[in-house]
């Protein structure tokens, strides 16, 4: 059949249009802003003036020539091998708990998932209450018991383990997720695997875990990601978002102070393409080891 | 996706990257006065038709009904002029001036303070305002050392330009509860209590403060809020009051010296006595719900005047003199030019109005509480400003202008040093407020810190 371009547009101009105002969206809000950051990172640059100075600021980044970059790595590290297990593996237990039938399942659903749909900020500025040396609920249930204060937010020792504590607050967000991901396992293969004569724990490792696993793909990616843009301690840590010693400096944190506490757009954005590049060949790898992801038989 | 298909994407971004223009290279000479003309008195259309806009901080109500009055003032003689306000959050300060400076949206006039304005200089934000000062002294409207505190002036000042106009004085003083004291030491203790007072002078009441809650078992109340740990307006007037300094002109760190022991060794004395909260601890007891004793701050009287546990309780005096080279801390709050202004002219004209006799007093008529920074307008008959406080010391705000610093050794450096030297100074006077640490070991960690920040 002949190609004709009137015909064309007329045929898909309403899908054009549909479409137009997401495409403006990304490109005003992503693709642009991307590629001025990336044109950026090679300036020393406020975003009014600007010196080339070519890859200097990769450079800086990584010969580690940066100070503060050793910690805020080591931070971030830290941070995000602990985090990501911890929370994973506790929403997804949590998730089985919620997945059995239980007296009041809805009104326990609701309650684990209700911090997150608190904003961050406000979650941030509570757990700063809490966590008060003098006044916090923790330290008073501590005293009840008769165990000495911590310090939390306030010492660079005990920084990281309650920032660590605190997000677990959060866990109900990957719960719905793995509920999400029980209610489409069928149900005939735990009927099946019942009349097989398996019990509780065996049908959990052989049918829930193994058909769980795309979300649990997804989960382990999506928490990477955000776990290495981190930069929530911005609203409660103090110190700019550092915490105590810097015991709190994450990466993120340091993008955020760089390109708009420092004015140094310049190295700020080559931070951020440095992430960008981390997060994507981190997600690579993950999906070229991606063979233990059960897509179904036809997999 | 095919190979090609990555090819021509990263061709694409790299010729993308190439299409748009960088931003342009500018620099700023302060070393001598910037000169251009600007139009005489003769030139000036007072029946222009144009509309000014203007930069207020958000969640400050003062300062929107006090530009109210003065725009009213301003309309008498500029009949033709509509206002345009624009609210920022200080908070983003930094980043929201430059975006819109860089979008062309920044308003004409922008609110700055000292040491913020230093960041508009720095990026060419701020336009320098001397030809317009020079050609007002030529036309006879003002004189600089007449007519004005000039130190204030000059806070608004980097190297040889005027490029922040205050609005009124900003000075640390001593906020106290004449209640408490009275209770404590009954009007012996007041005595001690007076403009000019020394920090000998505010031992002993603290002293009698702290014996006072103890004999209370009020362990948790202490004497004084010292607002040292996160602000530079007490913490650097200490360590100068010494002799101490934290960078020489040079921008060189020179922190690390007998003076500045001596200045941490007052602070840390502070804590160790317990007249002042150590820092990681909670104080039970606050200035403003009536329980410590003192509180340095440099707000207006108002801020406190009408709290329950407050009313007719306070009343301010001097920051204590300390140490062999007293100072104390104070600031400008004031307004800059847009430098892409396209109504420079005019917007002078408002500044101009502001720091005039008559726009000094409708500000005030609008809720400046402040004082003036106009020579002319210490006279509580006829200071607005003054009026309605004559129950207040508010000689405290005037006290001592020879003492009077800001944090200068920001201006030193590059502005993009200025948020963590300001981290920096606050975590050295942090460590030093905590009665467990040592104070030469919390220099010494302190210096460590600046030199990284210096590195950044």
């Amino acid at each position: 059949m002949k190609f004709s371009a009137k015909t064309f547009v007329k045929k898909n101009i309403n899908g054009w249009l549909f479409n137009l105002p997401l495409f403006i969206g990304l490109l005003v809000f992503t693709a642009i802003p991307m590629v001025m950051s990336l044109l950026y990172s090679f300036y020393e640059t406020d975003g009014i003036t600007a010196i080339p100075v070519g890859f200097a600021n990769y450079i800086r980044i990584f010969t580690l020539h940066d100070s503060q970059l050793p910690r805020i790595l080591l931070n971030t590290i830290i941070y995000t091998l602990i985090s990501i297990p911890l929370n994973l593996v506790l929403s997804y237990l949590l998730a089985v708990l919620l997945n059995t039938k239980v007296k009041g399942l809805g009104i326990f659903r609701v309650v684990y998932y209700l911090p997150v749909i608190i904003p961050g900020v406000v979650a941030g500025l509570l757990w700063k209450d809490i966590y008060d040396n003098t006044y916090g609920i923790f330290n008073k249930i501590l005293s009840f018991f008769g165990i000495a204060p911590q310090t939390w937010f306030s010492d660079a020792k005990t920084a990281m383990a309650s920032l660590l504590l605190m997000n677990v607050w959060g866990i109900g967000g990957g719960m719905i997720l793995w509920l999400s991901a029980f209610k489409n396992i069928p149900a005939q293969l735990y009927e099946s695997a019942k009349l097989d004569g398996a019990g509780p724990i065996r049908r959990f490792l052989h049918i829930t875990i193994p058909l769980s696993t795309p979300m649990i793909f997804f989960n382990v990616i999506t928490s990477i990601i955000g776990t290495l843009q981190y930069n929530g301690t911005l609203t409660f840590a103090g110190r700019a978002g550092r915490g105590p010693d810097d015991s709190l400096y994450m990466y993120g944190v340091k993008i955020y102070n760089e390109a708009f506490v420092r004015s140094n757009v310049g190295y700020g954005s080559a931070l951020s393409w440095v992430l960008l590049i981390v997060v994507g060949l981190i997600t690579l790898v993950l999906f070229k080891t991606s063979k233990w992801v059960f897509y179904g038989e036809d997999s | 996706m095919k190979k090609t298909n990555y090819v021509v994407l990263g061709l694409s971004v790299f010729l993308l990257s190439g299409c748009i223009p960088p931003p342009p290279s500018s620099a700023i000479d302060n070393s001598e006065e910037v000169s251009y003309s600007v139009p005489t008195s003769e030139e000036i259309d007072y029946n222009v038709v144009d509309t000014l806009s203007i930069m207020i901080p958000q969640g400050n109500s003062n300062e929107t009904t006090m530009i109210d009055s003065a725009i009213v003032g301003f309309n008498d003689i500029y009949p033709n002029v509509t206002f345009e306000k624009k609210y920022l959050s200080h908070a983003n300060y930094e980043s929201t001036v430059r975006n819109q400076f860089i979008a062309n949206t920044l308003p004409d006039i922008v609110w700055s303070n000292s040491p913020d304005f230093l960041f508009l200089v720095d990026k060419g934000i701020a336009l320098p305002l001397n030809p317009y000062i020079n050609n007002a002294i030529e036309q006879g409207e003002f004189d600089l050392e007449r007519d004005f505190y000039t130190q204030f002036l000059d806070m608004g000042k980097k190297g040889a330009n005027y490029y922040c106009i205050p609005r009124s004085q900003d000075s640390v003083v001593t906020f106290y509860n004449r209640d408490l004291i009275r209770k404590v030491g009954g009007d012996d203790l007041l005595a001690y209590i007076q403009n000019g007072w020394t920090w000998d002078d505010f031992l002993v009441v603290c002293d009698a403060v702290r014996k006072y809650q103890n004999n209370l078992n009020r362990f948790d109340y202490y004497a004084v809020d010292m607002n040292i740990t996160g602000w530079l307006s007490v913490s650097y007037p200490i360590l100068r009051s010494f002799g101490g300094e934290i960078l020489n002109s040079e921008g060189e760190l020179v922190i690390d010296s007998a003076e500045t022991r001596q200045a941490l060794n007052v602070v840390h004395e502070m804590v160790t006595k317990g007249y002042a909260v150590s820092s990681g601890q909670t104080s039970g007891s606050s200035f403003e719900v009536g329980t410590s004793a003192f509180l340095f701050q440099s707000a207006a009287v108002s801020l406190f005047s009408e709290r329950a546990a407050l009313k007719g309780k306070i009343d301010i005096v001097s920051f204590p003199r300390l140490g062999p080279t007293p100072k104390i801390g104070a600031g400008i709050a004031g307004y800059t030019i847009n430098s892409k202004s396209t109504r420079k002219d005019l917007s002078w004209a408002f500044i101009q109005h502001l720091i005039s006799y008559e726009g000094q007093q409708q500000m005030a008529d609008g809720g400046l509480v402040l004082p003036s920074i106009r020579k002319d307008l210490t006279d509580p008959e006829t200071a607005n400003w003054l009026k309605g406080w004559d129950d207040f010391n508010m000689d405290a705000y005037l006290y001592g202008s020879e003492y009077k610093i800001t944090a200068e050794f920001l201006s030193y450096v590059d502005t993009k040093y200025k948020s963590g030297l300001d981290l920096a100074t606050n975590d050295l006077f942090n460590n030093v407020s905590n009665k467990d640490k040592d104070v030469e070991q919390s220099l010494q960690k302190g210096i460590l810190l600046f030199l990284e920040e210096l590195e950044q």
